[in-house]
C-alpha cells in the first residue's frame, strides 16, 4: 500500500508566491564592474563620475554636491584602505537604527542623541554594542518588532511632514538634509556590501532597508527645504 | 519634470551619478529576477550585468509611462532568458518543455517517500525539472501568459500550461509539510487504493 501524502493547499503556494516576488536580494555585481563596463559602451560620459565642482556648485548650493564629486574615489578607498569596513558598517547601522528610533526629531532634537549612546569596541572581537535609553528589550523577537514599528513609523512620518509641514524653517535646513543624506549614502552602499557577504540575513536587510527608506524621505525634505525656484537635479 | 524624471534624464546624457542612482534603486528587485530565473548565483552575477547594461542601453526609449522598476524588469526578463538561450540552457529547458519526461522526479509517492521536501518555495522550485520552472516562473512569478511564455520559449501555449500545472503540483507537494499554519484545505490527503 503506498503512503498517502498531502499537499499544500493552492491558496498557500499562492501566498509563498507572492511573498517571494517581493524578495530582494543584494546587488549581484558591483557598481565599479558594472561603471567600466558601462563606460566600455560608452553609456557613461567621461568624467561625469568625477565632475566638477563647479557644475555642481551650479547645480546646487554647496556642501552636498561637493561630497558627491569626491564620492567615488572617497567610497572606494573607505572600504579599501581601512580594512575595518565592518566596523564602520556596524556604526552605522547603529546610526540607522538609532535615526529609525528617533526620526526626524534626532536631527533637531540634541536630547535624543544624548539618550543614544553608541559605542563600537574595537578590541573585542569588533562588535558594536548599543544601548538605547528607554524600557529593556524582553528579547530578540521583541527588539526586532519594535525595529519594524519603528521604521513604518518612521517612514509614515517623514513622508508626512515632507508633504505637510509648513512650520518655521530652520537655518541651513538644506545643507542638514544633504549632509544626511551623504550619510545615508554611506550606509546605504556598506549595508549593501555587507549583504553581499549575508544575503539572507535579515538583520542585515533590515538596515539596508532602514537606510534606504530614510534616504527616500530624505530627499522629499531636501526638496521641500529648498528655496523656492530652486531645482533639485542632483542627489 | 519630477525627481526621478530628472535622474532618467540625466542617466540618459551618461551621467554616472545618475545611473547608479537608478542602479542603487532597483537593484535588489531586478538582481532578484535574474537570480530566479538563472538558479546559480555565478551564472546570475554574470547575466545581472548584462542585464544592466541592456537596461542603461535601452534608456533612451524609456518614456515614463510606467514605473522605471516595472519597465527594467521587462527588460531584465527578456535579457535573461537571452542569456540562458546563449549558454545553451533554454535548448534544454524548451527540449525539456515538450518531453513530459523531464530529468527531475515527478513521482509524488517517490517524492514523499524520499523525504524530498523543501524548506522555501526557492528552494522547491530549484527542484522542478528546466521546462516546467521556467514557465512557472514566467507565468506565476513574472506575470507572462501563456501565450507570451509560448513565443518568448518557442513551445505551444498547451505545451506552457502543462508545465505550470505539473510544477505547481510538484511545488504543492515539496512544501507540503509547511502546510500547518495555513488553515483552509490542510492535509489535503490523497490515498491511493490499495
Amino acid at each position: 500500500m503506498a503512503l498517502p501524502f498531502k499537499e499544500l493547499p493552492e491558496q498557500a503556494l499562492d501566498a509563498m508566491i507572492t511573498r517571494e516576488q517581493t524578495r530582494i536580494v543584494a546587488p549581484l555585481t558591483e557598481w565599479s564592474t558594472l561603471s567600466l563596463a558601462l563606460r566600455q559602451e560608452g553609456l557613461v560620459r567621461d568624467g561625469s563620475g568625477a565632475r566638477a565642482q563647479s557644475d555642481y556648485a551650479r547645480d546646487y548650493d554647496r556642501g552636498y554636491a561637493r561630497d558627491y564629486a569626491a564620492e567615488p574615489e572617497r567610497r572606494g578607498g573607505w572600504l579599501r584602505t581601512t580594512g575595518r569596513w565592518t566596523m564602520r558598517l556596524a556604526a552605522s547601522a547603529a546610526l540607522v537604527g538609532a535615526g529609525v528610533v528617533a526620526g526626524r526629531g534626532m536631527t533637531f532634537g540634541q536630547g535624543l542623541i544624548d539618550q543614544i549612546q553608541v559605542a563600537v569596541s574595537d578590541s573585542v572581537g569588533h562588535r558594536a554594542a548599543i544601548h538605547v535609553g528607554g524600557k529593556p528589550f524582553s528579547s530578540p523577537a521583541d527588539a526586532r518588532r519594535t525595529l519594524l514599528r519603528a521604521q513604518t513609523d518612521y517612514q509614515r512620518a517623514a513622508a508626512f511632514l515632507a508633504a505637510t509641514d509648513s512650520g518655521p524653517r530652520i537655518a541651513g535646513e538644506p545643507d542638514v538634509y544633504r549632509d544626511r543624506l551623504a550619510g545615508l549614502d554611506e550606509m546605504t552602499a556598506a549595508s549593501l556590501g555587507a549583504l553581499k557577504n549575508a544575503p539572507q540575513d535579515p538583520l542585515l536587510n533590515q538596515y539596508y532597508l532602514s537606510a534606504a527608506a530614510a534616504r527616500e524621505a530624505t530627499i522629499q525634505q531636501l526638496g521641500n527645504a529648498l528655496p523656492v525656484g530652486a531645482t533639485m537635479v542632483r542627489f | 519634470m519630477t525627481t526621478h524624471q530628472t535622474i532618467v534624464q540625466r542617466a540618459v546624457e551618461g551621467d554616472e551619478r545618475a545611473l547608479r542612482q537608478l542602479w542603487m534603486e532597483n537593484a535588489p528587485h531586478i538582481d532578484a529576477v535574474v537570480l530566479r530565473l538563472c538558479g546559480d548565483r555565478d551564472l546570475a552575477a554574470d547575466v545581472a550585468q548584462e542585464v544592466w547594461i541592456q537596461i542603461f542601453r535601452a534608456l533612451p526609449s524609456y518614456r515614463g509611462d510606467s514605473q522605471f522598476g516595472t519597465w527594467a524588469h521587462r527588460i531584465a526578463v527578456n535579457r535573461t532568458l537571452n542569456a540562458l538561450r546563449k549558454v545553451r540552457r533554454i535548448a534544454k529547458v524548451e527540449m525539456d518543455v515538450e518531453d513530459d519526461t523531464a530529468a527531475a522526479p515527478d513521482n509524488p509517492e517517490a517524492d514523499t517517500e524520499r523525504g524530498i521536501m523543501a524548506e522555501s518555495i526557492d528552494q522547491a522550485v530549484r527542484k522542478l525539472s528546466p521546462g516546467a520552472r521556467t514557465v512557472f516562473l514566467l507565468h506565476d512569478m513574472e506575470g507572462y501568459t501563456h501565450e507570451e511564455i509560448a513565443r518568448e520559449l518557442g513551445i505551444t501555449t498547451g505545451g506552457s500550461k502543462s508545465q505550470l500545472f505539473k510544477a505547481r503540483a510538484k511545488l504543492r507537494r515539496l512544501l507540503a509539510h509547511l502546510s500547518d499554519g495555513f488553515s483552509t484545505g490542510v492535509g489535503q490527503e490523497h490515498g491511493t487504493p490499495i
